[in-house]
């Protein structure tokens, strides 16, 4: 691996495991800030200098630029043994939340790497629904979704586990479902493997229902909300793999 | 999920309020069929529902197509967002009559 992009993954291995520490001042905040602990390999290293300044890299520069179009001065400290991040007054409409801020530069500083943000398994049982879909909603927002697309996706998933619950398993046979959560990119992937029946891809490609029959409503609300839904090859051990992928 | 049954002039109104996935769904059809079946018009409030999945979004369509064929009334009313984004996202915003509130219900 080159020097440079195993340093960028130090970097951004600190820097995910620093996810939450930024903070807003306040209600309509002036500044926010937020500090890095760093590795006693990277205090002072031969070109310190310049991979601190490549955190600043996204924004080019003492700028950092929210995708929402809002702006801020942002300042690198780096002192002892902490960098330290220094956002001035936002500017723009509707400034974002400082998670929102974390996550647009966690999203910025590592395009191409993938994070697992949650996974369970759970009995499949129809009492558990409840649970996937509390992980699901604090997943999404915590990645930085909108209320209504958490809502959304919350809705996919469930509907996907209820599936495998329903007409997977069916009443008479017992087995778990494993749902994990990636991010990757923009995107949020959802991996749902399940030891049930081996489903028949072609399910997705049904038609929508019609106005009054109920019956493949589910699927229908799985394509509607994700941008992309197969199933793919799963894991040993598992039977069914349904990837299902949101843009954010 | 809980539900609750009033008389409001000619029709009955059935209150859902909380969570209605596929654990609770064969609750709210029963309920719904139940009164239809009894030869009621029925309209269902969903103002206290805070989500619902298809199996729920089932149980009324299977409530409006009853009340087709028996020649009653099935409206809902007081549609909260996270029950009509569900609607909307399986397409059946238009499909059910959905008032504003009950005191709309003469408009029936």
């Amino acid at each position: 691996m080159p020097d440079g992009a195993r340093q960028s993954h130090r970097f951004l291995q600190v820097f995910a495991r620093s996810r939450g520490v930024f903070a807003l001042a306040g209600q309509g905040a002036t500044s926010a800030f937020g500090s890095l602990p760093m590795s006693e390999e990277q205090r002072r290293p031969p070109g310190a200098r310049e991979r601190v300044g490549g955190l600043t890299h996204p924004w080019g520069g003492s700028t950092a630029r929210h995708p929402c179009g809002a702006l801020a001065p942002c300042t690198v400290v780096r002192r002892n043994d902490r960098t330290r991040f220094v956002f001035g007054q936002i500017i723009g409409q509707n400034p974002p939340t400082a998670q929102s801020w974390t996550v647009s530069l966690r999203r910025a500083m590592m395009p191409n790497v993938s994070a697992q943000l949650a996974q369970m398994r759970i009995p499949a049982k129809i009492d558990e629904l409840r649970n996937v879909r509390r992980l699901v909603r604090a997943t999404c927002r915590k990645a930085g979704c909108p209320v209504k697309t958490t809502n959304q996706i919350v809705l996919a998933i469930d509907e996907a586990c209820s599936n495998v619950i329903r007409h997977g398993y069916g009443p008479d046979f017992t087995g778990d479902i494993e749902l994990e959560i990636l991010e990757e990119e923009n995107e949020l992937v959802f991996r749902l493997t399940d030891s049930a029946e081996p489903v028949d891809p072609a399910i997705l490609e049904r038609a929508p229902p019609d106005e009054l029959r109920a019956g493949g409503l589910g699927i229908h609300l799985i394509r509607s909300v994700m941008d992309r839904v197969e199933y793919a090859e799963a894991p040993a051990g598992r039977v069914n793999l349904l990837l299902m992928r949101k843009r954010i | 999920m809980t539900y609750a049954v009033q008389s409001a002039g000619s029709y009955t109104v059935i209150s859902l309020h909380g969570e209605i996935d596929l654990q609770c769904s064969p609750d709210t059809r029963s309920v719904i069929l139940d009164r239809l079946g009894s030869g009621e018009n029925v309209v269902v409030d969903l103002s206290g529902v805070s989500y619902i999945d298809s199996s729920g979004v089932a149980s009324l369509v299977e409530g409006l197509r009853f009340a087709k064929t028996r020649g009653l009334r099935f409206a809902l009313v007081s549609v909260s967002a996270p029950a009509m984004q569900v609607l909307e996202l399986a397409r059946l915003e238009k499909v059910f009559p959905i008032y504003a509130a009950v005191d709309d219900l003469d408009q029936l």
